[in-house]
C-alpha cells in the first residue's frame, strides 16, 4: 500500500513537470515528423515505379548468349522496362552516372557485365533481378541444350514471364517501412531509453531536496520505497511511450502492424531496462556524474541504434558496436514482429532487456543496502 | 603475490600447450617461440621494482599474446586477461575496472573462444581480487602491529622513565624538606634556646649571692623559652601545607618549569574560591594538565600556553589552551581517553576542540559552597 | 513523570571522527527539550540516530521504553521529524505535500482527510491547500515543513533548527506552534544554535559542544552553574536619599554599594526582586536614570564552560 502511495506520488510529480512533455512527448514527435520527411528518399517504399530504360552493349563474342538476349528484350520490352543498344559514340557508364539510364549491359565473351546506379536503387534492384534470373535461366538452358533441346525450349520459353518478377520485387518494397514508420519506432525506442535519465534522479532527487529525509524517517521500509520509486517512474514513462506509439499511429498514420501486444511487451521490457539502468548508475557514480553518464550513455545508444538515421545490417566492427546499443534489439525486434511477423524476434529482445534490467537492480539493491540513509 | 601470479599464468599456459599439443598443430617450431616468448617476458615483470619497466613488460607481454592469438591460434587470448589485470591494478585501486578492463576483449573474440575465454578472465580476476582483499587485510594487520608494538615499547619507556623519575624526586623532596626543617629549628628554636640556656646558667650563679638579680635572669629565660616554643608551633603550622597551596602551587610549579625548559612561554591564572578545590581534583586537573602540556609539546607546534582554574557556582574548570596549529579533526588517542576517565571518575567531562589552537577544559562538579 | 526517550553512551563515529561521545540523556514525558550547542556539535547527528535515519556505533536509544532499533516501526511512527533544511515538494501542493508523507505513516481515507487539513491549519496554512510550495515565503515553506511532521499525531516531535533563516514573524509562530503541541501533550526536542529560542520555550536544555553533554538542566541549574548572583546597576541624580539599609531588606539582595551616582546591588540569581527594589528607591525619593539588570544567560554559560561562542 505504501508502495502504492509513493508510486501514485512519482507519476504525479513526473506529470506535472514541463520537462517530462518536452523531452518525452514533443521532442521525439518533432522529431519524428521533421527526420521523417527530410530523409523520407531514403527510403523508397512508396515511390512509384516509371519507366526503366536500360542500356545494353552486345560484343558479339558469344552469339549463342546474345540470341538469347534478343529474346529476352523483346519479350520484356513490353512492360515498363526498355532496352536500348548501345549508340555510336556513347559511353555506358557516363550514361548511367548521368541517370539517363538506370542500368548498363555490356554482353560479352564472360558473360554478362552489369553497371547499376547508386541513385535510383529500387530500379537499379530490380532491373538486377530480372538480369540474374535471365542469366540463371540461360545458364540451364545452354547446359540443357547439351542433352535435350527440347528441354531448353521449355525453359526459354519461360523467360517471356518477366512481368511476374518485376512484380514479385515491386511487392517487396511495398512491405517495408517508409520513413515515417521508421522514425516512429526509432523515437518510441528512443524516449523508452530517456526513461534513463529521470530514472537515474529518482534517488538523488530526493537526496538534494532533503525529503529522503522524511522517506526514511517514516516508517517506511527502504525495499518498499525502491519498488514505490521504480513502478512509479516505470509507469509514468511507459505513460508517455504509449502516448507517442498513439500519436504517431493515428496522426502520422505510421505502421505499428498487428501485433501491438508483442510490440507493448518489448517497450514495456526497454522501459524497465532503462529505468534500472538509470537506478544502477546513480548508486554506482557520485553526484552529477551518473546523469552526466547515463546522458552519454542515452545518446551514444541513440545514435548507434539507429535512432537518428537508419544503421544497415554490418557484420565488421561497426556492426558488432551497434549490437550493443538495447535500441538496436529494440528495434530490429519490432521492425520484425510488424514487417514480418516474426513474433519469435521480440523474444531474445525482451529476455537481454529483462536480464540487464537485473542485474542493474540488483546492483541498486547491494548499493542501497549499504547505505545507512537512502 | 608475485608468487599467485606466476602461477595463475603458469597453469593457463600450460593448459594452452597441453591443448595445442592434443590438437598436434604443425608449427610447432613457433608455438615452442611463442610460449618461451611469453614465459620470458613475464619471468621479467616481477624482476623489475619500479613501475615503468613494469608497465613496458605487461604491456609487451599483452602485446605478445595478441599477436600469438591472431598469428598462431586464438587460445592464446586465454592468457590475455592476467596482463590485463596487472596493468590496471598497477594504475587502479579500484578492482572494478580490472573486472570491466578485462571484459572488453571478449567483444572481439572469436565466438568458438568466448566461453573459456569468460572462464579464464573470470577465475584470473576472482583469484586476484581474492588475493589483493586477503594483502590488503595482511598489510592492515601488520602496519596495526607495528603500531600498537611501537606504542607499547614507548609506553613502556615513558612508564620506566616516570618512574625512576617519581623514586628520585620523593627523594630529592624529602632530602630538601628535612634539610628545610633542620635549618628552620636551628635558626628559629636553636638561638632562643641557647639565650634561655645562658641565662639560667647565669641565675644558678647568682642564685646565692643575689636573689633578686637570679629570679630576674630565671624570668628573662623563661619568656625566651616561652617565645621559642611559641615559634616552634608557629613553625610547624606554617610547614603544615595548606591542601589549597598543595595544589596551585604544584601547578604553578608545574608552569615555570615548562616557560623554563621549552621554548614556549606559559601562564597560569585562577579564579574563585580554590578553597572548594578537593586533593583528588587537584589531583585530576593536574594531570590533565600535564597530558595536555605534553600534548601541545609533541605536536602542537605553539608559542604559548594557557592554564586556568577556574571556580564557578557548581563546576570547576580547568583550561589548557594553546595557540598552536591545532587539529581540524580531533582523533581520540590514548592521552584524551585517560583525560576523560580521570575526568568522569569524579563526575567530570573533558573538551577536545582544535579549532584554534588545541584546547583541553577539564569541567568538575562540586558540591555547591552553600 | 515517564521517560519518552531514553539514550545510554550513544556514540556515533564517522572513520576517525568521533561525531557523537559516549552520551547519555533522558527526555521525561510532556518536556520541550532543548539541545543547545554551535554548529557541528553533534546535535544533528544525535536526533538523526534517534529518527533512526542513521545507526550507532555504539549505544542504545529506547523510545517509549522499547529499543528503536529492534522496534524500528514502532519508534519511526511515534516519532515526527522536522529536518533543519527544508524537506518538502516544491511540484507538489501543500495538502499533497502532507497528505502523501501522512500517508506514509499508514493514514488512509477520511483519517487521512481530516489529519492533513488539522496539520495545515495548525501551521496556519489552511487557506493554502492548492498552493504549491514554490509560490511560499521562506516562513510559509518551513511552516509545511512542520505539518509534514505532525499529521501522524507523533508522541515525540524532533525539530532540528526550525526557525533558521526565516522572518521574526514567522519565527514568533513556530514558537507558538512548538508551544501549542506541546500543551496537546506531544513531547518535543528542539535543537538550536540560537540561545534566545532555547531560553524562551525550553523546559530542560542540554548543552552539546563536541558530541558530549558537558551540563544539562532546566535553564535557571544551567546558570547556577556559573553563578547564582546577578549585577542590578541603577543610575540615580543624587545619592543622598538613598537608605542602604532598607534595600538590604529586600529578599535576595546581597550586598548594596553606592558609587558615583549608581547604586550597585548583588543580589541572588532566582530571586526575581527588581519591581521591589525599584520601587524602594522610587519611596526613597530617588529620580532613577537607568536600570541595568546583569545576569547570566545560556550563552554566557556555554561561552564560560567551552571558551567559545555559539554562534562561531
Amino acid at each position: 500500500m505504501k508502495t502504492l502511495i509513493i508510486a501514485l506520488k512519482e507519476i504525479k510529480q513526473a506529470l506535472r513537470d514541463k520537462r517530462t512533455f518536452v523531452f518525452m512527448l514533443a521532442f521525439p514527435i518533432v522529431l519524428i515528423l521533421i527526420l521523417g520527411m527530410a530523409l523520407s528518399n531514403a527510403f523508397s517504399g512508396n515511390v512509384e515505379l516509371g519507366e526503366m530504360k536500360v542500356l545494353y552493349k552486345d560484343t558479339g563474342a558469344s552469339p549463342a548468349l546474345g540470341g538469347y538476349w534478343d529474346g529476352f528484350v523483346k519479350t520484356v520490352g513490353q512492360g515498363n522496362v526498355h532496352f536500348t543498344p548501345l549508340g555510336e559514340g556513347m559511353n555506358g557508364q557516363e550514361e548511367v552516372k548521368s541517370d539517363n539510364y538506370v542500368a548498363y549491359v555490356e554482353l560479352g565473351n564472360e558473360g554478362i557485365r552489369f553497371y547499376g546506379s547508386t541513385k535510383s536503387t529500387i530500379e537499379d534492384n530490380i532491373v538486377q533481378g530480372m538480369l540474374t534470373a535471365f542469366a540463371q535461366r540461360y545458364n540451364l538452358a545452354a547446359s540443357a541444350m547439351k542433352t535435350d533441346p527440347a528441354a531448353a525450349q521449355a525453359v526459354l520459353a519461360n523467360a517471356s514471364a518477366p512481368h511476374d518478377i518485376v512484380k514479385e520485387t515491386a511487392l517487396q518494397a511495398d512491405k517495408s517501412p517508409g520513413s515515417i514508420d521508421y522514425y516512429a519506432i526509432a523515437m518510441t525506442t528512443m524516449i523508452a531509453l530517456y526513461a534513463a535519465m529521470s530514472a537515474s534522479s529518482l534517488i538523488r532527487g530526493e537526496r538534494s531536496r532533503n525529503t529522503a529525509i522524511r522517506l526514511s524517517a517514516a516508517p517506511v521500509s527502504k525495499s518498499e520505497i525502491f519498488a514505490g520509486k521504480i513502478i512509479g517512474c516505470l509507469f509514468s514513462n511507459l505513460i508517455c511511450v504509449l502516448a507517442v506509439v498513439l500519436f504517431s499511429k493515428y496522426v502520422f498514420k505510421a505502421d505499428w502492424g498487428d501485433h501491438f501486444g508483442m510490440v507493448f511487451l518489448v517497450l514495456l521490457s526497454e522501459v524497465l531496462l532503462a529505468v534500472s539502468l538509470g537506478l544502477g548508475l546513480s548508486y554506482f557514480f557520485k553526484g552529477e556524474t551518473a546523469r552526466s553518464i547515463v546522458m552519454i550513455f542515452t545518446q551514444l545508444a541513440s545514435f548507434l541504434g539507429g535512432a537518428y538515421f537508419p544503421i544497415g545490417d554490418a557484420d565488421n566492427f561497426m556492426g558488432a558496436v551497434t549490437n550493443l546499443s538495447p535500441l538496436r534489439w529494440a528495434n530490429v525486434a519490432i521492425n520484425k514482429i510488424i514487417y514480418s511477423n516474426e513474433l519469435g524476434a521480440a523474444l531474445p529482445a525482451i529476455g537481454l532487456n529483462l536480464a540487464i534490467a537485473v542485474a542493474f537492480l540488483a546492483i541498486a539493491i547491494i548499493s542501497m543496502r549499504r547505505r545507512e540513509a537512502l | 603475490m608475485d608468487f599467485w601470479t606466476i602461477g595463475n599464468k603458469a597453469g593457463l599456459l600450460f593448459y594452452i600447450i597441453a591443448v595445442l599439443y592434443l590438437g598436434a598443430s604443425d608449427n610447432t617450431a613457433w608455438l615452442t617461440l611463442a610460449y618461451l616468448s611469453y614465459l620470458s617476458l613475464n619471468m621479467a615483470i616481477p624482476l623489475f621494482k619500479r613501475k615503468h619497466p613494469k608497465q613496458l613488460m605487461i604491456f609487451l607481454s599483452a602485446a605478445c599474446v595478441v599477436y600469438c592469438a591472431v598469428r598462431l591460434d586464438p587460445l592464446f587470448i586465454v592468457l590475455l586477461p592476467v596482463n590485463i589485470y596487472e596493468f590496471v591494478s598497477l594504475h587502479v585501486r579500484r578492482r572494478r575496472y580490472a573486472l570491466l578492463t578485462m571484459a572488453v576483449p571478449a567483444l572481439f573474440v572469436p565466438q568458438a573462444m568466448l566461453p573459456i575465454y569468460v572462464l579464464a578472465a573470470f577465475l584470473s580476476y576472482l583469484l586476484y581480487a581474492g588475493n589483493r582483499v586477503h594483502m590488503d587485510k595482511l598489510k592492515a594487520y601488520e602496519d596495526e602491529r607495528e603500531a600498537m608494538r611501537d606504542d607499547l615499547q614507548r609506553l613502556s619507556r615513558a612508564l620506566n622513565e616516570n618512574n625512576e623519575y617519581i623514586r628520585q624526586s620523593e627523594y630529592t623532596i624529602k632530602l630538601e624538606e628535612r634539610n628545610r626543617l633542620s635549618q628552620r629549628i636551628h635558626d628559629e628554636v636553636g638561638h632562643a634556646m641557647a639565650g634561655a640556656l645562658i641565662q639560667m646558667e647565669a641565675s644558678k650563679r647568682l642564685m646565692a649571692s643575689d636573689r633578686d638579680k637570679a629570679s630576674e635572669l630565671l624570668q628573662n629565660a623563661i619568656a625566651i623559652s616561652k617565645e621559642g616554643l611559641e615559634r616552634i608551633r608557629l613553625t610547624l603550622k606554617n610547614m603544615k601545607p595548606r591542601s589549597e597551596e598543595l595544589g596551585i602551587n604544584r601547578l604553578r610549579l608545574f608552569v615555570d618549569e615548562l616557560s623554563a625548559k621549552h621554548a614556549i612561554d606559559a601562564k597560569l591564572t585562577y579564579e574563585g574560591n580554590l578553597d572548594v578545590i578537593t586533593p583528588i581534583q587537584w589531583k585530576i586537573i593536574q594531570q590533565n594538565a600535564t597530558e595536555a602540556a605534553t600534548n601541545t609539546l609533541k605536536y602542537g607546534q605553539a608559542t604559548e600556553i594557557h592554564f586556568e582554574v577556574k571556580v564557578l557556582n557548581t563546576v570547576i574548570k580547568a583550561l589548557v589552551a594553546d595557540n598552536g596549529r591545532g587539529a581540524p579533526k580531533i582523533v581520540k588517542g590514548i592521552g584524551i581517553v585517560g583525560m576523560e576517565e580521570r575526568a568522569a571518575s569524579a563526575g567530570g567531562t573533558v573538551i577536545v576542540d582544535g579549532a584554534r589552537g588545541f584546547s583541553v577544559t577539564t569541567l568538575l562538579p562540586y558540591g555547591s559552597p552553600k | 513523570m515517564s521517560n519518552v526517550l531514553e539514550i545510554r553512551n550513544l556514540t556515533k563515529k564517522f572513520g576517525d571522527f568521533i561525531a557523537v561521545d559516549n552520551m547519555s540523556l533522558a527526555v521525561r514525558e510532556g518536556e520541550i527539550f532543548g539541545f543547545l550547542g554551535a554548529n557541528g556539535a553533534g546535535k544533528s547527528t544525535t536526533i538523526n540516530m534517534i529518527s533512526s535515519l542513521l545507526r550507532s556505533t555504539k549505544g542504545e536509544i529506547d523510545l517509549l521504553g522499547k529499543n528503536i532499533a529492534k522496534n524500528a516501526k514502532f519508534a519511526k511512527s511515534n516519532i515526527g521529524v522536522v529536518p533543519q533544511d527544508l524537506a518538502i515538494y516544491e511540484d507538489m501542493t501543500a495538502y499533497e505535500n502532507v497528505s502523501f508523507f501522512a500517508g506514509l505513516y499508514g493514514l488512509r481515507g477520511e483519517q487521512l482527510k481530516e489529519r492533513t487539513v488539522e496539520a495545515l491549519e495548525f501551521v496556519g496554512l489552511g487557506d493554502k491547500h492548492k498552493a504549491y510550495p514554490k509560490n511560499f515565503s521562506g516562513g510559509m515553506k518551513r511552516r509545511l515543513n512542520i505539518a509534514c511532521a505532525i499529521a501522524h499525531r507523533p508522541k515525540l516531535i524532533i525539530m532540528d533548527e526550525p526557525t533558521v533563516g526565516i522572518d521574526p514573524q514567522s519565527r514568533n509562530y513556530i514558537l507558538n506552534s512548538v508551544r501549542k503541541l506541546n500543551d496537546m501533550g506531544c513531547t518535543i526536542i528542539y535543537t538550536s544554535h540560537y540561545m534566545e529560542e532555547v531560553e524562551e520555550i525550553c523546559t530542560r536544555i542540554a548543552i552539546v559542544d563536541h558530541g558530549k553533554i558537558i551540563a544539562e538542566g532546566t535553564k535557571e541549574q544551567l546558570k547556577a552553574i556559573i553563578t547564582d548572583t546577578k549585577d542590578i546597576w541603577i543610575g540615580i541624580k543624587s545619592e543622598d536619599e538613598i537608605k542602604v539599609e532598607s534595600l538590604k531588606q529586600i529578599p535576595g539582595v546581597a550586598t548594596v554599594r553606592i558609587e558615583d551616582q549608581m547604586v550597585m546591588i548583588n543580589s541572588k540569581a532566582e530571586v526575581n526582586n527588581l519591581n521591589q527594589i525599584i520601587q524602594q528607591l522610587i519611596r526613597d525619593r530617588a529620580e532613577i536614570r537607568s536600570v541595568e539588570e546583569q545576569a547570566p544567560n545560556l550563552e554566557t554559560v556555554f561561552l564560560t564552560l567551552t571558551g567559545r561562542n555559539l554562534r562561531d
